[in-house]
């Protein structure tokens, strides 16, 4: 399965289903190397930060040149309608200040040169005047990176919703 | 003598080492335990709260933490800190990160009490690291972040002090990966890869199910979770802090915290609480030997022995 497979995919199947896809088999698998999961990391927290902080250098920066996302409504941004800075601008115009993205990287598999990373997230925002912060939304990150010199970078990043009418949840 | 790392990159065993420090300066306030706050920070070390008041030395973060304690809603909190950016500063590393401060009184839903930003400047202690100032921010919608400075983001590679007593990168990784298939496992109620994550004849533990043993008793767990009403649209939030050596494994101390969104309602946090893991390697494999589950609330959250509720 090639990476835009994978990225069709994922965005056609229910979360549960996206997620056991991207894993492989149902298996304890331990995966990349501790290097390629710290620098995958180290990419996620550029790209939330840059979307909170309206940092929009550190954000692109996450992203290959000609990276694809395909938004939380469904939109494709590919390199001709602007791509991952077109899509960061529309992003950081809807979110506003005052929020932080909390993730979380739950399965990452290697596929061919390239790693797939299932990773939750969480938007929380605090407004000014109110006593606590409050959660905005959850939600399921499909990322597939690819190595770029020194770093990894986002090629396709699938950014979903993750609650009760999405999530795919076995009977038992 | 290890090969020096240059500056412009961290050992991942620095980094991980780095982030235990961090970590336990949030589980050790959680815990009322004012002491241990003070323990993570140098001598001379400085913590700037909120509100740009300076606490020096260990004697004043001592007060600092302890004044924190006295709040009557302390018990039932936890921090949940993610270290994000690494930097070179001086002789050690600024590291920035975000963080959540949560509650959960009995009997109401768990409240989100701040959310913000540590910027914390550490130095090296022998294989471990204490930290030299430690700034908190709110992020709020006036509020923003605090600039990340001039010096450029640390690229992550191999190498660093590894501490006797804890364990490889590699095996943090491969264990922390195993907690987070138990996560989504969890919450899409995926049973093949659930009971994969524990050995045959593992022991767990749980409010719902009292103590099973694996395989069969990972299933019933599970029937018994996502069979209740509201289960679809979990996130099960893993946050190890504590590894200390048992047996052939490591005996892992971890926070969690379910968060859901069900449609038409906000998004919240259900529940926290904290496991106690036993992680062993079987043919080849990390795999849970042992897993208890417990609720963190301001009644039953495992404080320090010298804490006095206030």
């Amino acid at each position: 399965m090639d990476r835009r497979q994978i990225l069709e995919l994922s965005a056609a199947l229910p979360l549960g289903a996206a997620l056991a896809g991207a894993a492989g088999p149902a298996r304890a698998a331990e995966g990349p190397s501790a290097e390629v999961r710290a620098a995958i990391q180290d990419t996620q927290s550029r790209f939330v930060w840059g979307l909170d902080n309206a940092d929009m250098a550190m954000a692109a920066g996450a992203f290959s040149r000609d990276a694809t996302v395909r938004d939380i409504e469904g939109r494709l941004w590919r390199p001709a309608d602007g791509g991952a800075p077109a899509f960061l601008r529309s992003a950081i115009r809807a979110i506003g200040p005052g929020g932080s993205h909390y993730i979380q990287l739950n399965k990452l598999v290697a596929k061919g040169s390239a790693f797939v990373a299932t990773t939750y997230w969480s938007r929380l925002s605090w407004t000014a005047g109110a006593p606590a912060p409050a959660m905005q939304q959850l939600g399921l990150f499909t990322d597939t990176f690819v190595r770029d010199g020194q770093h990894l970078r986002i090629a396709e990043k699938v950014i979903t919703r993750w609650d009760s009418t999405t999530v795919s949840v076995a009977k038992l | 003598m290890p090969k020096p790392i240059p500056r412009d990159t961290i050992g991942l065993a620095d980094r991980l080492a780095i982030q235990d420090c961090l970590l336990f300066y949030g589980y050790s306030m959680d815990r009322g335990h004012a002491e241990g706050v003070a323990s993570c920070f140098t001598e001379d070390g400085l913590v700037t709260n909120a509100a740009g008041e300076r606490f020096t030395g260990r004697d004043g973060i001592y007060r600092f933490a302890a004044n924190a304690m006295k709040n009557p809603l302390f018990r039932g909190r936890q921090h949940h800190i993610r270290p994000m950016f690494f930097q070179a500063s001086g002789d050690g590393y600024r590291v920035t990160s975000y963080y959540q401060a949560l509650s959960a009184p009995v009997g109401k839903p768990v409240q989100m009490g701040s959310m913000g930003a540590y910027v914390d400047e550490v130095v090296r202690n022998g294989v471990s690291w204490k930290i030299k100032s430690k700034v908190l921010h709110h992020i709020r919608s006036d509020r923003p972040a605090p600039p990340l400075g001039d010096q450029p983001l640390l690229r992550t590679v191999p190498g660093g002090l590894q501490g006797p007593d804890t364990p490889t990168s590699d095996e943090r990784a491969a264990m922390e990966a195993l907690m987070m298939t138990y996560a989504t496992a969890l919450d899409t109620a995926d049973v093949a890869a659930m009971t994969a994550a524990f050995a045959p004849g593992a022991v767990f533990e749980s409010g719902s199910v009292g103590k099973v043993t694996a395989p069969a008793g990972i299933r019933t767990f599970l029937a018994a979770a996502s069979g209740r009403p509201g289960f679809g649209g979990r996130q099960h939030r893993i946050f190890p802090i504590l590894y200390r050596r048992e047996g052939k494994g490591w005996r892992t101390f971890s926070y969690w915290k379910v968060e859901t969104w069900t449609v038409g309602s906000p998004a919240t946090v259900v529940n926290m609480g904290y496991y106690d893991d036993l992680l062993e390697r079987r043919e080849g494999e990390w795999r849970f030997a042992q897993k208890a589950i417990h609720p963190w609330n301001s009644q039953v959250a495992p404080m320090y022995e010298g804490w006095v509720q206030t």
